[in-house]
C-alpha cells in the first residue's frame, strides 16, 4: 500500500481503473440519503484494497418544528450525502487475477514448509547438526515451488530453450521473466543450496541466461535478439562486425548453444560457392567442437547442449587444463596464414582469446556488470566458491562497467544493482531494505525463508525482536504486512490466516480483528467461511460474536428461523430469551384464527427452541405453551366430529397437564397469565366430568389472586389494567369455584 | 483417476454440465471490474501424458448481477439454464442443443425474493423452476419460450429460512433450510408441507444448517443433504423421523475421515446408481466441502476424490457417465476429476 503524497495539484494520486465511472479517471462518487442534524462532517476511510473513502455529510437544518432545509447552497441532491471512492498508488502493471494466483499457491507452499517446521522442532529439539541440515533441503524445495508459480523457466534468445522455432519464432513479450523471479532465484543459489556452492560460476551462467533481460534495458539479450532478427536477412553474416561481436559475446557468458549454432550459420559452411573456402570453414569448425568440448564444473548438462560435465573438481582440473592447451595450440596453429577471410580471422582469433580468459576481450564482449563477473567466473577462475571474495570481484566488474558511461544514470538503468550486489556479497541488511523498496510485501514474506535457510547471522537479525518495531522480529513483520495486503481483498482474505498463524506475537489479534471486520451480515455463505476460519484456529470468541451479529441482522429483518438458528450457534441465551418473548407477544393474545396460523408456522421453531435451551425461561415457556394451545385446538375439533368420548377426555386431561406446568413456578411470565386462565375456562367448564382436582384448582385459584393482588399494589408489568376487569376476573373465579365445588364432590 | 486444476482468473459462482459432450456452463465473476458474465465453455482433454486439460468459451453473455444459484436441465426441445440473481430475480436461458450460443436475451424476472435467493432447481420435462429464499418464500415459476410465468406457492414471511430445494417429481419437491428439517411439498397443496423430518439430529450441537439436498432419481422417496460440520443425512420419506447420518460428527462408523467443514454440496452418484437397486442400503453420495474434499460415501466409506487447500464451493456430475466432475474452487479455479469409468 502505498501512502497518498500531493503528486502534480492532485489531492492523491489515484490510478484510473475500469470500474471509475466513464472510464476518464474520474473517481466513483456514491449518493448516501444521510444527514446530520447537527454540524455536517466529512469522513475519510479505508476501502477494500487501496480505495479511499472520502465522506460528505450534509447538515439538515429546522426550520420550525416540521420543515426541513438543507443548509447547502445547492438545492435537489443536497439532502444526500456523497462518498468519494478513489484508488490511490500507481496502477500496476501485474494483472490483479495473477496476482492472486500467485498468492493461492505460494501460501499453500508457505504453509506446508511452516509445518515441516513445527515437525522438525518437535522432533529434535532443533539445533541438532542433522536438523539444520535437513532443513536447508525443505527450504530448497519449497524455493524451487515458489520459483515455478512465479513464470515458466526462460533462457536467451535462441537457446536451446526456444531456439527450435528460429527464426520464424518471435520473441514474445509474454515470456519475458519478472524481475521477482530472478531474484528469487539468485537469493536461492547464495543463501540456501548447499551443494550448489561448489559449482557457483556454472549456477551463474544458468542465472544469467534466464534473467540477462531483465537486468537492464541494455545487456547481451537485447543485443542478440537484434542480432537474430538481422540475421534471417543475411548470407554472409561473417562480413557483419555485429555477428562476431554477438558470437564472443554468447561465448563470453557461457552461452555455449548460441556460440555453436552461430558459427554455423558461417557463410563458409554453404555449399554453391565459387571461392575456396576449405580452410576457413576447417578453422570455424574446429572452434566450434573446441567450443562444443569446453569442460564444465557442474553435475549435468541438459540433453544436447554442448560443453562437457564434471562433477569431481580434480577431473575437471585435468580436463580444464588440457582443453585449454587444445585451445592454446589452435590458436597459434600455422592454417591461419591460409585463411584468405580476413574478418573470420579476426573473428575466431577473438572468440579464442574469449576462450582463454582474456581480460580485456571479456571486458569488450560484455554490456552489464553481472555479464562480465560471469564471464570472468567461467573464463578465469571456474573454480571460485562464495566464500572466496566474490564481492570483490563483482564490486570491480561494476566499477569497470561503471566507466563506459553509465555511472550518471545508475539507479534509472539498472534498479537492480544495489540488491545484486548485496546477495552476492552476503549482505542480509542490504537485501532485506532493497526487497521491501523494490518489491510487494508478497516477496519480503515469502523470501525470509530462503534468507534464514542455513545463514546463522540472517537468523539472528531476522528473528531478533526489536524495541522499535513493537516487540516483534522483521520475520514477523514482513508476514503481518503481507496479511494485511491479504486481507483487504474480498478473495484473498482466507489466505490471511495462513501467514498470521505463523506471527507469534501480533498474528491472532490481527486476525481476530479481520474476522470481525468481514461483512458476515451479508451473506450466510461468506459467515460460514468466517467461522471455518475460527474453527481451524481454534477461535471460540470470534466464532460466537460471528454467529452473534449474523443472528441478529436475520431477526432484524423478520428472518425469524434463521435468527433463532444463528443465536443458537452462539449459544446466546440472553437474546435467545428476548427472542423468545417477541415471538410470544406475537401469539399469547388470545386464541383467534390468524394467530393459530402464527402459532402454526412457528411450530418448527419453536420445537427447535424449546428442546435444547431450558435455561431460557422464554423458550421453555413458549415450547409449553404451543403444546397447551394444540391441545385445545385438538379438543375443539374432536367435539366437532362427535368422535368417542374417551378420546377427548384424554385430551383434556392432558392439555390439563400442559396448563399446570405452565402455571408451575418460574416457568411463565407473569403478562401471560390472564390469558392462560381464560383458555383453562374451558377446560374447567369440561361437560362431563371435572378434570382438575382440588390441589390444581386450588394452584390454578392463588394464581389468580396474585393477579389481582399485583393490581391493586399497581406493579402489573406488561399487562394492561383493563384486562384485568372486574367482569373478567368474575368469570374466571366462577369457573374455578364451580370446578372446585365438582373436584370436591367427586371425591 | 485424474485431477487437474483449471485457472479462471475470475471467482467462479456457479458451474453446470450441460448436456452436450464436454460442454459447461459458468457464471464467472471479476474482482477486478466486478462483472459477471455467463459462459458456455468446451473443456478440451488432450489425453496425453503431461497435458493438462483447458476450456475453451463457446459463448458468453453479460450479466447484470452476480449469480447466487445455477441449474440446468433440459427436455425434447431446448436446454434451459437458470440462474438465480443476487437481486432477487430469475434468468432463464433458453438454448438450442444443436447449436450452443447464448445471442438473444434471457427470460427474466424481477424480484421474486426480498432477500438474495438462496436455491432454486428447474424440473426436466416442464421446465418449471422453483425458487427459494431466506425470506420463507418458495416460488414456481413456469419457463416457456414466451416467457416466465411466476407464483409465489407459499411464504412464511421469514419465520422458516430456505437454503436449497430440489425436484422429485413434476409436481413435488423437497426443500431445507435454517430452523427446519427436511421437507416435502407438493405443489398441489400449498398450505404447507407435506412431510417433515426432525429438526435436529444426533451429534448436532446447537442448530446445524442445512445448504444442499438431492433427491434419487427413480427412488424419490429418499433424499440426502449436506449441511454444518461435515454432516451428510439422508431421510427416507417412508420413515419420515428417522436421519440416518452418513459422515460428520453424528455418525456412528469411526472410520469416516471425510469433511470437517460445511458441505455445500451432495449429489448421489450417478455413475454408481445403475444396478444398485438394494432398497434398505442408500446409494453412494458425493459430496464437496469446505475444507476443500471432494469425497465419495459408499456404505459408511467414505474415499476422497481430492483435497484442495482451499474451499469447494459446488460441483456437478456430468450427465452422461458420470465420470467426469467438475467443480468450482475458491482459488478462482475449475478442478476437473475424471473417474475410470
Amino acid at each position: 500500500m502505498q501512502m497518498p503524497s500531493f503528486n502534480g495539484g492532485d489531492f492523491v494520486p489515484y490510478a484510473n481503473s475500469p470500474v471509475s465511472a466513464g472510464g476518464d479517471g474520474a473517481p466513483v462518487v456514491h449518493t448516501v440519503h444521510h444527514s446530520m442534524a447537527s454540524t455536517p462532517r466529512v469522513l475519510v476511510s479505508w476501502g477494500p484494497g487501496n480505495t479511499l473513502r472520502l465522506s460528505y455529510l450534509p447538515q439538515v437544518v429546522r426550520d420550525g418544528d416540521d420543515d426541513m432545509k438543507i443548509s447547502s447552497s445547492r438545492e435537489g441532491d443536497a439532502a444526500n450525502g456523497q462518498v468519494v471512492e478513489v484508488k490511490l498508488g500507481k496502477k500496476d502493471d501485474q494483472p490483479l487475477a495473477e496476482k492472486r494466483a500467485l498468492a493461492y499457491s505460494s501460501a499453500q507452499a508457505f504453509a506446508l514448509l511452516q509445518n515441516q517446521k513445527q515437525q522438525m522442532l518437535q522432533s529434535d529439539g532443533g539445533s541438532s547438526r542433522t536438523g539444520t541440515f535437513d532443513w536447508w533441503q525443505a527450504v530448497l524445495e519449497y524455493s524451487q515451488i515458489i520459483s515455478a508459480t512465479l513464470g515458466p523457466a526462460s533462457g536467451p534468445p535462441g537457446s536451446a530453450t526456444d531456439f527450435s522455432g528460429f527464426p520464424t519464432k518471435e520473441l514474445q513479450a509474454s515470456t519475458k521473466p519478472t524481475t521477482v523471479k530472478a531474484i528469487w532465484d539468485l537469493v536461492e543459489i547464495f543463501y540456501v543450496d548447499k551443494n550448489g556452492a561448489s559449482w557457483l560460476p556454472e549456477r551463474l551462467v544458468e542465472w544469467l541466461a534466464s534473467y540477462d533481460a531483465v537486468l537492464s534495458s541494455n545487456t547481451l539479450h537485447t543485443k542478440l535478439t537484434k542480432l537474430q532478427q538481422r540475421l534471417v536477412n543475411l548470407r554472409f553474416p561473417e562480413e557483419e562486425k555485429e555477428y562476431w561481436d554477438g558470437v564472443a559475446s554468447a561465448l563470453a557468458v557461457g552461452w555455449l548453444d548460441i556460440a555453436v549454432y552461430l558459427l554455423r550459420m558461417h557463410g563458409s559452411y554453404q555449399h554453391d560457392q565459387i571461392d575456396n573456402r576449405n580452410v576457413e570453414n576447417g578453422l570455424v569448425e574446429t572452434v566450434a567442437v573446441l567450443i562444443s568440448k569446453m569442460p564444465r564444473l557442474r553435475p549435468s548438462l541438459p540433453a544436447g547442449a554442448p560443453g562437457q560435465a564434471f562433477d569431481f573438481k580434480p577431473e575437471f582440473s585435468k580436463a580444464w587444463e588440457k582443453w585449454r592447451s587444445q585451445v592454446a595450440k589452435l590458436d597459434g596453429s600455422t592454417y591461419w596464414g591460409e585463411c584468405n577471410n580476413i574478418t573470420t580471422q579476426k573473428g575466431l582469433k577473438k572468440l579464442l582469446k574469449v576462450l582463454l580468459g582474456s581480460i580485456e576481450d571479456l571486458l569488450l564482449s560484455t554490456t552489464h556488470w553481472m555479464e562480465l563477473l560471469v564471464a570472468h567466473l567461467l573464463h578465469v577462475q571456474p573454480f571460485s566458491k562464495v566464500s572466496e571474495g566474490l564481492a570483490g570481484y563483482a564490486v570491480k566488474c561494476v566499477e569497470s562497467k561503471g566507466d563506459s558511461g553509465m555511472n550518471e544514470s545508475t539507479s534509472a538503468n539498472d534498479p537492480l544493482q544495489e540488491l545484486t550486489l548485496a546477495i552476492l556479497s552476503d549482505d542480509t541488511e542490504v537485501v532485506v531494505a532493497e526487497c521491501t523498496r523494490l518489491f510487494d510485501p508478497w516477496l519480503m514474506a515469502h523470501l525470509m525463508e530462503l534468507l534464514t535457510a542455513k545463514s546463522k547471522y540472517a537468523q539472528s537479525i531476522l528473528r531478533e525482536e526489536r524495541y522499535a518495531l513493537g516487540g516483534i522480529s522483521l520475520e514477523e513483520l514482513n508476514r503481518l504486512s503481507y496479511a494485511q495486503v491479504l486481507c483487504s481483498h474480498q478473495l484473498t482474505w482466507q489466505l490471511a490466516p495462513v501467514y498470521l498463524s505463523f506471527c507469534p506475537r501480533q498474528g491472532l489479534g490481527i486476525l481476530e480483528t479481520l474476522l470481525l471486520k468481514q461483512p458476515v451480515s451479508t451473506s450466510d455463505r461468506l459467515a460460514l467461511k468466517v467461522l471455518e476460519v475460527c474453527r481451524l484456529y481454534d477461535l471460540g470468541t470470534v466464532a460466537t460474536t460471528v454467529n452473534r451479529i449474523v443472528g441478529v441482522h436475520h431477526w432484524k429483518h423478520g428472518r425469524k428461523g434463521a435468527g433463532i438458528a444463528w443465536l443458537q450457534r452462539a449459544q446466546d441465551d440472553r437474546r435467545l430469551a428476548a427472542v423468545a418473548d417477541e415471538l410470544l407477544e406475537s401469539v399469547s393474545l388470545g386464541m383467534s384464527g390468524s394467530q393459530m396460523e402464527t402459532l402454526q408456522e412457528l411450530e418448527g421453531l419453536v420445537d427447535l427452541l424449546g428442546s435444547e435451551l431450558h435455561s431460557s425461561q422464554g423458550l421453555t415457556f413458549l415450547h409449553r405453551y404451543k403444546d397447551f394451545k394444540t391441545g385445545l385446538q385438538i379438543i375443539k375439533k374432536l367435539r366437532k366430529q362427535e368422535t368417542d368420548q374417551q378420546k377427548i377426555a384424554e385430551q383434556g386431561r392432558q392439555a390439563a397437564d400442559f396448563l399446570l406446568q405452565l402455571l408451575k413456578p418460574q416457568v411463565t411470565p407473569q403478562r401471560f397469565w390472564l390469558p392462560l386462565l381464560r383458555d383453562a375456562v374451558e377446560l374447567l367448564e369440561w361437560p362431563e366430568m371435572p378434570l382438575l382436582g382440588i390441589h390444581e384448582t386450588n394452584l390454578l385459584l392463588s394464581r389468580l389472586q396474585e393477579l389481582s393482588l399485583a393490581k391493586v399494589r399497581g406493579d402489573l408489568e406488561g399487562i394492561d389494567p383493563r384486562d384485568l376487569s372486574r367482569q373478567s376476573l368474575e368469570r374466571i373465579r366462577l369457573a374455578l369455584a364451580c370446578n372446585l365445588g365438582r373436584a370436591l364432590l367427586q371425591e | 483417476m485424474e485431477v487437474h486444476r483449471i485457472p479462471q482468473g475470475q471467482y467462479v459462482d456457479g458451474l453446470r454440465w450441460l448436456p452436450i459432450p464436454s460442454t459447461l456452463a459458468l457464471s464467472l465473476w471479476d474482482a477486478d471490474t466486478g462483472l459477471s458474465t455467463l459462459e458456455i465453455a468446451f473443456l478440451q482433454d488432450p489425453e496425453q501424458e503431461g497435458q493438462a486439460p483447458w476450456m475453451e468459451t463457446q459463448a458468453s453473455w453479460d450479466l447484470s448481477t452476480r449469480t447466487s444459484a445455477m441449474k440446468s436441465s433440459s427436455n425434447q426441445s431446448n436446454i434451459a439454464l437458470a440462474l438465480a440473481s443476487e437481486t432477487g430475480s430469475l434468468q432463464v436461458f433458453l438454448i438450442d442443443a444443436m447449436n450452443p450460443s447464448l445471442d438473444s436475451a434471457p427470460l427474466v424476472l424481477e424480484r421474486l425474493h426480498k432477500n438474495v435467493p438462496s436455491a432454486l432447481d428447474i424440473q426436466k420435462d416442464t421446465l418449471q423452476c422453483v425458487t427459494v429464499g431466506s425470506d420463507g418464500r418458495i416460488n414456481l415459476v413456469q419457463a416457456r419460450q414466451s416467457g416466465l410465468q411466476g407464483d409465489c406457492l407459499h411464504d412464511n414471511r421469514g419465520v422458516l429460512s430456505y437454503s436449497t430445494v430440489c425436484w422429485a417429481s413434476p409436481t413435488e419437491f423437497v426443500l431445507a433450510g435454517h430452523g427446519a428439517g427436511i421437507q416435502w411439498w407438493d405443489n398441489r397443496r400449498p398450505g404447507g408441507a407435506v412431510a417433515q423430518s426432525p429438526a435436529k439430529w444426533v451429534g448436532a450441537d446447537g442448530v446445524g444448517s442445512i445448504h444442499t439436498v438431492d433427491v434419487h432419481q427413480s427412488r424419490k422417496h429418499l433424499s440426502v443433504v449436506g449441511g454444518s460440520g461435515g454432516t451428510v443425512l439422508a431421510w427416507d420419506l417412508r420413515r419420515q423421523n428417522e436421519l440416518h447420518s452418513l459422515a460428520g460428527r453424528g455418525c456412528k462408523s469411526g472410520s469416516s475421515t471425510g469433511a470437517e467443514g460445511e458441505i455445500w454440496n451432495v449429489k448421489l452418484d450417478p455413475a454408481l446408481q445403475v444396478g444398485q437397486g438394494e432398497s434398505g442400503k442408500i446409494p453412494p453420495v458425493l459430496m464437496c466441502s469446505e475444507d476443500g474434499i471432494l469425497a465419495l460415501i459408499e456404505s459408511g466409506m467414505t474415499t476422497e476424490l481430492a483435497v484442495e487447500s482451499c474451499a469447494i464451493n459446488s460441483f456437478d456430475v456430468d450427465l452422461e457417465l458420470g465420470s467426469e466432475i467438475v467443480c468450482a474452487l475458491e482459488h478462482e479455479s475449475v478442478l476437473y476429476v475424471k473417474r475410470s469409468s
